[in-house]
């Protein structure tokens, strides 16, 4: 899952970076509305988190920039103000949360994953495809039973395919939303990866349950084929 | 209770009344008295004279005793009358009654014996049946010797008039008073009510609507001018009101920032376990935050200080150029880093004020100048004296303020364009620098051309020279 920050406080945007990509997202940082709003515009996000006063442009005025062009993702505004107001304003506006700083970092983690599910056909926090079990909120993977572990990559390219299970996803789809900007990937790394994943997940079961969609990409399907 | 202008107005309006309604009273009684009694001697003067005239007459003619005789006997009307409350005598020299009008002589009655009343003499005594009378007496030289002649009127009708005047007011004075003073008791009432609706009108007025306003136009003509004091004073009320309210959001917005920083940095380092290099990291950078924290506490208390006057400072003599070589000599390492030459011209001015406050105005002056110049920039400081005034200018050669935010460098928190990731301070700089110099009695004025320079000018009043 891909996510966008868009704060001018250099020191809180790197850690709030450093805390959600060690929960395995792919985090990109924008250090001002501008920039933000660029990012926004061309990297699309599975959750953007919005600070209000932001210089060049301020937080919700690039919000309903981004609305007016058909951006749907979910945004989190985060500000030092708590007027229920500016509240108000900001959900009008066409946010989708709201976190007043100074924040519980469980709190914000809390809330993108239901951003998240919010988003998908899976409703709770435990996805479930048949034997599969994903906890997005322990990161916890476990096959028929028994602990399956994945690296940081690994799980992020799983519970991406889980959320969006029984469509099929193409390359560049996975590479928009789990490797960031900075990282220049070639989409035949996302075929690598998901060897790992068939190895760690499908290797020892006769039912498989990742898939490959010729000329199209990948999918993660319940139910024998 | 005691403290009501209704009650007072009631209470001081029946002491005036009092004193006016009982003075009048005692003064008509007295010119009533005096009228009835000079009414009185008129008459009995003219009753001596008519006497004296016809004794004067007979005597002339030697017929003086018969003429007495005539006096005793043969009166006519009231004198006839026995008692009738009008009465003369005749007294010789020894004080003998030698003649009297038969209203006196009929019942065996006489007046007080007067003799030798050269001028005549009058009195109030007790006269025959004991009932009052006014007595005249007057003597005159007839041919066998001095005699007295007098008269008396009673008085005792007189007296009753007077009583009775007595009576009514002694009636009339307590319903008088009664309706008075309850009259007086819903006039003020009356009158009192439109304060009543004025105070509403302002009870209408809570902190959450200090916008709000009396309207001048509704408010009764002797009430104008205080609706008019009151918009003033909410005027101004809402103003520091308003200015309490954005420094508080403001400052309080500035702590969060730092707060959310450690805030973050405990939450996500505790999630797992790091390296002591890591842990080091994050407790510089919370030490980092505390520090900005501080700073802020530290400015606002500064701030707050000059706002309200809570350290009023000992105005001492002092020395601008001491002042400005002791800045520079803060400033110099600053300046120096970054390649920024500061000239300084001026002669020696002396204000009164605080050596202190005055040091933080200008080194936060001189900072900014060098933390908005451009490298390699220059600073020119110029210290002159004009009307009664030090004018103290820091210009620099920097980015300049744009022109529609050149009110705004004084307000609480502002920072010029902080994208340009100069957020090193506070924000709270200039307007510390606002209250010192305002509390000086000075003011400030700022110049600025975008990309070219700002110039920031003290005024300073000079030191009062005896």
């Amino acid at each position: 899952m891909r996510i966008l920050i868009i704060e001018d406080e250099k020191d809180l945007a790197f850690i709030i970076k450093k805390g959600l990509e060690e929960e395995g997202y792919i985090v990109d940082e924008a250090n001002d509305g501008e920039e933000g709003q660029y990012m926004a515009e061309n990297y699309p996000a599975d959750v953007i988190i919005l600070d209000i006063m932001l210089p060049k442009i301020d937080g919700l005025t690039l919000l309903s920039n981004i609305r007016k062009k058909a951006i749907t993702t979910p945004v989190i505004l985060l500000t030092a103000r708590d007027a229920i107001l500016d509240k108000i304003k900001g959900l009008d506006t066409g946010a989708d949360d709201y976190l007043t700083k100074p924040f519980v970092f469980d709190e914000l983690l809390a809330r993108i994953r239901t951003l998240i599910r919010r988003q998908s056909a899976v409703k709770e926090s435990v996805i479930r495809i048949d034997d599969l079990e994903i906890n997005t909120a322990t990161h916890e993977v476990t096959r028929g039973g028994t602990p399956v572990t994945l690296s940081a990559r690994e799980y992020a390219l799983l519970e991406y395919l889980a959320y969006n299970k029984d469509n099929v996803v193409s390359r560049t789809d996975i590479v928009e939303h789990i490797y960031n900007e900075e990282s220049d990937m070639d989409s035949n790394i996302v075929d690598v990866y998901i060897n790992y994943l068939r190895n760690k997940l499908d290797k020892d079961h006769d039912h498989k349950l990742i898939h490959t969609v010729r000329g199209a990409g990948y999918m993660l399907k319940s139910g024998q084929t | 209770m005691f403290n009501s202008i209704r009650l007072k107005l009631v209470i001081w309006f029946l002491i005036i009344f009092s004193v006016v309604f009982t003075t009048l009273e005692i003064f008509l009684y007295y010119k009533l008295e005096s009228i009835i009694i000079s009414k009185t001697e008129h008459h009995l003067s003219t009753t001596l004279d008519t006497i004296a005239g016809l004794l004067k007459l007979e005597d002339d003619h030697g017929q003086l005793q018969m003429e007495l005789v005539e006096l005793s006997n043969s009166a006519q009307g009231v004198y006839a009358e026995k008692l009738s409350g009008q009465y003369y005598q005749i007294v010789n020299a020894s004080g003998i009654i030698i003649a009297r009008s038969p209203s006196l002589s009929l019942a065996d009655e006489k007046l007080p014996v007067v003799t030798n009343a050269v001028t005549p003499q009058f009195e109030t005594v007790t006269g025959p049946n004991n009932v009052p009378i006014r007595l005249v007496s007057v003597s005159y030289r007839f041919s066998e010797g001095l005699l007295t002649l007098q008269a008396a009127d009673s008085l005792e009708d007189n007296y009753k008039l007077l009583s009775s005047f007595r009576k009514t007011v002694i009636i009339t004075y307590p319903v008088i008073f009664l309706l008075c003073g309850a009259g007086t008791f819903f006039i003020t009432g009356w009158a009192l009510r439109s304060i009543r609706s004025f105070a509403d009108s302002i009870d209408q007025i809570s902190d959450r609507e200090l916008s709000k306003r009396i309207n001048e136009e509704d408010a009764v003509h002797e009430l104008k001018g205080l609706a008019g004091s009151f918009n003033k004073m909410l005027n101004r009320l809402e103003l520091s009101f308003n200015k309490q309210r954005q420094f508080l959001s403001d400052a309080s917005h500035e702590l969060r920032t730092p707060t959310s920083i450690i805030r973050s940095y405990c939450d996500v380092t505790l999630t797992r376990e790091r390296s002591a290099d890591e842990y080091r990291e994050v407790l510089r950078k919370i030490s980092e935050s505390v520090n900005r924290m501080c700073n802020i506490i530290n400015r606002i208390l500064t701030i707050s200080r000059f706002d309200y006057n809570v350290v009023s400072f000992r105005p001492v003599r002092v020395d601008i150029q001491e002042v400005i070589n002791d800045v520079l000599r803060l400033v110099e390492p600053n300046a120096a880093g970054r390649g920024i030459k500061i000239n300084c011209a001026g002669k020696d001015v002396f204000v009164n004020g605080d050596r202190e406050g005055l040091t933080e105005v200008f080194s936060n002056l001189v900072e900014n100048a060098i933390k908005y110049n451009k490298p390699e920039g220059i600073i020119d400081i110029n210290i002159r004296e004009e009307n009664g005034y030090a004018i103290i200018s820091v210009a620099d050669t920097g980015i300049g303020i744009p022109e529609d935010e050149i009110g705004k460098v004084f307000d609480r928190f502002y920072r010029v364009d902080s994208s340009r990731g100069q957020t090193v301070g506070s924000g709270l700089g200039l307007s510390i620098v606002g209250a010192i110099v305002e509390s000086h009695g000075g003011n400030i004025k700022v110049e600025s051309t975008l990309g070219k320079g700002s110039v920031f000018s003290v005024f300073l009043p000079l030191e009062n020279l005896p």
